[in-house]
């Protein structure tokens, strides 16, 4: 840190932009802390809900509440955090580059990858970083993960396996989430767009891809995907925000399997295909702290990925460089959810009597 | 006719929810308490509301419009007793015709005794909180509808199983970790109304006349024992009946650190609580420091194989040898299960399947 610390010459100027329980939670805490050691200072906030706003803005001596987005070009500002509702990524994120203001987009990027399009454009034209919160990238078992797959350290990948999700408890402040013309999707785009941005960074593309879910009329809850791979191997995903998953990664390679639990940003589980055993714990050390894509700094928690993609993004502010994941990484994911949603059929759902199954049909519209 | 639910997106409201929009049979409008509860029945374009229970103003306007109000709330003892006088209240000022209360037959304790009926005198003196509290609100239930314009006709199911029923899922996962566990070898009788039997008793609770006041007892039409429910989750789970560990009704004594933990939780003292001296209060939480904890296990002990955890509630749940009747059920209501044991089981297993459990 001293050596970001030494490169700021003054605090990056930080705006942000909605103020629902992820600025609440992890955002502002985060900016609290960067803020004491003299990296960032959030000087203006601005939410629909001027009570929101007034509430975060409570805790930073030098941050104004602001009635409206106008402020983006007024104030002098390094980064806007757009932590909006998705609907307003792009009018918000738009707002700020054409203000010479450098974006940190909340995930997913956009509602849609034309939109999303539109903002990288925007950012090209403007010269300005857009970087997309996709933050699981810091974490140090996802860049261990990487690395295992790249360096082909266990040998190919034969297959792999992801269920993740429980209960929805994120501490919603309003019914956006669920209601299709706020949220533009269910459990895909809410979680699906972090699973989905991991196993793009990590295996690239999928030659084909099934995909399945239990909207009939409104939001998916569950979803289930297959694909499979130029190189030969195949995967499932099982997403849910309705019923607790295993919450479990398990890849398989040819000479041993590795397993990450959903949530936890630190251990891995590693065994040996000619080994009984296996190993089971946190990882040590961390990524290069200076890669030739920027400062990729390993986080080790969830709160701390939010430390380490502000930092990530304060780097390459102040040298020029690219942010660990700029905004084209957010729309690779965004493609294949468009991808799954175009190709939607309904999953089955074995509970449901033989009139409740056609009238799911009905109700589940263009579903296959 | 249109239903208010609350405790839409828990199991039984869930379930009704589901049912009634996709056959059309009665419009429905959830209402739940926050916003994260949405996100099962946002698989849905429905007329949604989130509002707190006990403020009555908000929760009227909520059910404004509908006819019936199916109150299927879980929670706590306050959570149960708190909503009912505001929500008896909302529903009499929003012209709501009848409600039906999802109560428990447990009001008449787990292991009931042979010849209980919906007669049986209740009790709230059982070694059960959730018990009690079912039986407390009854009588609220029975105060409130005494002084109130609303009909109120509640029921009894035991064992309600289905999609997203815990008695499947945690089955199949004890099964899985192979610390499932039966009593008596499994012979007690398992009062089970599979979820869609428990709907359709709801729904003619909702319209059959005469019956303001009254509670039925409802279950499945077969004499199910708990091997019964066990065996098809099991073999599901690739396990068979032989596997289960067979324990003996363990003696439950609960420890001193225990006790104190549930006075501390008492209601009474947390309201004569500020009103002790500093002091005492440091002695007590001096005391309860001091009481011993458990001892740390030997490290010569081996590494021991799973055991099962067996529980107070399903020790005593296990041992019931009465069939709870339905025959004012099926007097009352015209209740007849549509659904057998077996099909309700069959579908059971294909939710687990279709939650990812590893199931065949």
């Amino acid at each position: 840190m001293k050596d970001l610390a030494a490169r700021a010459k003054a605090p990056c100027r930080v705006a942000l932009l909605g103020c629902g329980a992820v600025s609440e939670l992890y955002h502002a805490p985060a900016l609290q802390h960067l803020e004491a050691e003299g990296t960032a200072q959030l000087a203006a906030v601005f939410d629909p809900d001027a009570g929101r706003a007034a509430k975060i803005c409570a805790q930073f001596p030098n941050a104004v509440a602001c009635p409206d987005e106008s402020f983006l070009q007024k104030m002098p500002l390094d980064l806007a955090i757009v932590a909006s509702p998705v609907s307003a990524h792009e009018a918000h994120a738009l707002r700020a580059l054409e203000a010479g203001v450098a974006v940190l987009c909340e995930k997913p990027l956009a509602a849609t990858t034309e939109a999303g399009n539109r903002m990288i454009a925007a950012a090209l034209k403007h010269q300005r970083i857009l970087a997309v919160g996709l933050l699981r990238r810091f974490y140090s078992n996802v860049q261990f993960t990487r690395q295992i797959i790249q360096n082909k350290t266990l040998g190919p990948v034969v297959s792999f396996s992801i269920q993740e999700g429980g209960p929805f408890n994120w501490p919603a402040r309003s019914d956006f989430f669920f209601r299709k013309s706020t949220a533009g999707g269910g459990v895909l785009l809410d979680l699906g767009v972090h699973v989905l941005d991991l196993i793009v960074n990590w295996f690239g593309e999928p030659e084909q891809l099934d995909y399945a879910d239990d909207a009939m009329g409104g939001l998916e809850a569950n979803c289930r995907m297959e694909l499979s791979y130029p190189a030969g191997f195949t995967g499932t995903i099982q997403l849910s925000r309705d019923w607790n998953t295993p919450n479990l990664y398990v890849i398989e390679f040819e000479r041993g399997t590795l397993k990450l639990r959903a949530g936890d940003a630190e251990k891995v589980e590693l065994r040996l295909h000619n080994s009984s055993f296996s190993l089971n714990g946190p990882l040590q050390g961390r990524a290069d702290l200076h890669s030739p894509e920027g400062f990729m700094s390993s986080a080790a928690s969830f709160p701390q990925a939010f430390l380490a993609q502000l930092r990530d993004l304060i780097f390459a502010l102040r040298t020029g460089g690219r942010p660990t994941v700029p905004a084209e990484e957010g729309i690779r994911s965004l493609r294949m959810i468009e991808q799954c949603y175009q190709k939607r059929a309904l999953l089955e759902m074995p509970w449901l009597t033989p009139e409740e199954r056609k009238s799911s049909q009905v109700l589940a519209g263009g579903a296959r | 006719m249109k239903w208010a639910v609350l405790g839409a997106s828990g199991f039984v409201g869930s379930r009704f929810v589901e049912k009634m929009h996709l056959t059309g049979e009665a419009s429905v409008r959830p209402i739940v308490r926050g916003f994260a509860s949405l996100a099962r029945l946002a698989r849905f374009e429905l007329d949604w509301r989130v509002t707190d229970l006990t403020d009555v103003p908000k929760l009227t306007q909520a059910l404004q419009g509908c006819d019936v109000l199916l109150h299927s709330i879980v929670g706590d003892e306050s959570v149960i007793l708190g909503s009912i006088p505001p929500v008896y209240e909302a529903a009499q000022r929003a012209g709501i015709r009848r409600i039906v209360y999802l109560s428990s037959s447990s009001v008449h304790g787990l292991a009931p005794h042979p010849s209980t009926t919906e007669e049986t005198p209740l009790h709230d003196r059982q070694p059960f909180t959730y018990n009690n509290a079912k039986v407390r609100a009854e009588k609220l239930w029975a105060k409130m509808r005494r002084t109130g314009k609303v009909e109120l006709v509640g029921l009894r199911p035991s064992i309600v199983f289905g999609p997203r029923s815990r008695w499947v899922s945690d089955l199949a996962s004890e099964a899985l970790a192979g610390t499932a566990y039966l009593l008596r070898g499994g012979h007690g009788i398992c009062n089970t109304i599979y979820i869609d039997n428990l709907l359709q008793a709801i729904l003619l609770a909702a319209h059959a006349p005469k019956i303001d006041g009254r509670y039925f007892l409802v279950r499945d039409q077969e004499k199910v024992a708990w091997k019964d429910f066990y065996e098809p989750i099991l073999e599901a789970c690739g396990a068979q009946l032989r596997d289960v560990h067979p324990v003996e009704a363990p003696q439950f004594r609960r420890s001193s650190k225990d006790r104190l933990h549930r006075l501390r939780a008492n209601p009474l003292l947390r309201i004569i609580k500020p009103l002790a001296p500093r002091a005492a209060i440091r002695m007590g939480k001096a005391a309860l420091e001091a009481l011993p904890t458990p001892p740390t296990p030997s490290p010569w002990a081996s590494a021991e194989k799973p055991r099962p955890r067996v529980t107070a509630e399903m020790a005593a749940l296990q041992l019931c040898d009465w069939q709870m009747p339905c025959t004012e059920a099926e007097k009352c209501l015209g209740y007849k299960p549509q659904t057998t044991f077996a099909e309700g089981m069959d579908r059971s297993i294909g939710w687990l399947k279709f939650a990812g459990y590893p199931v065949k």
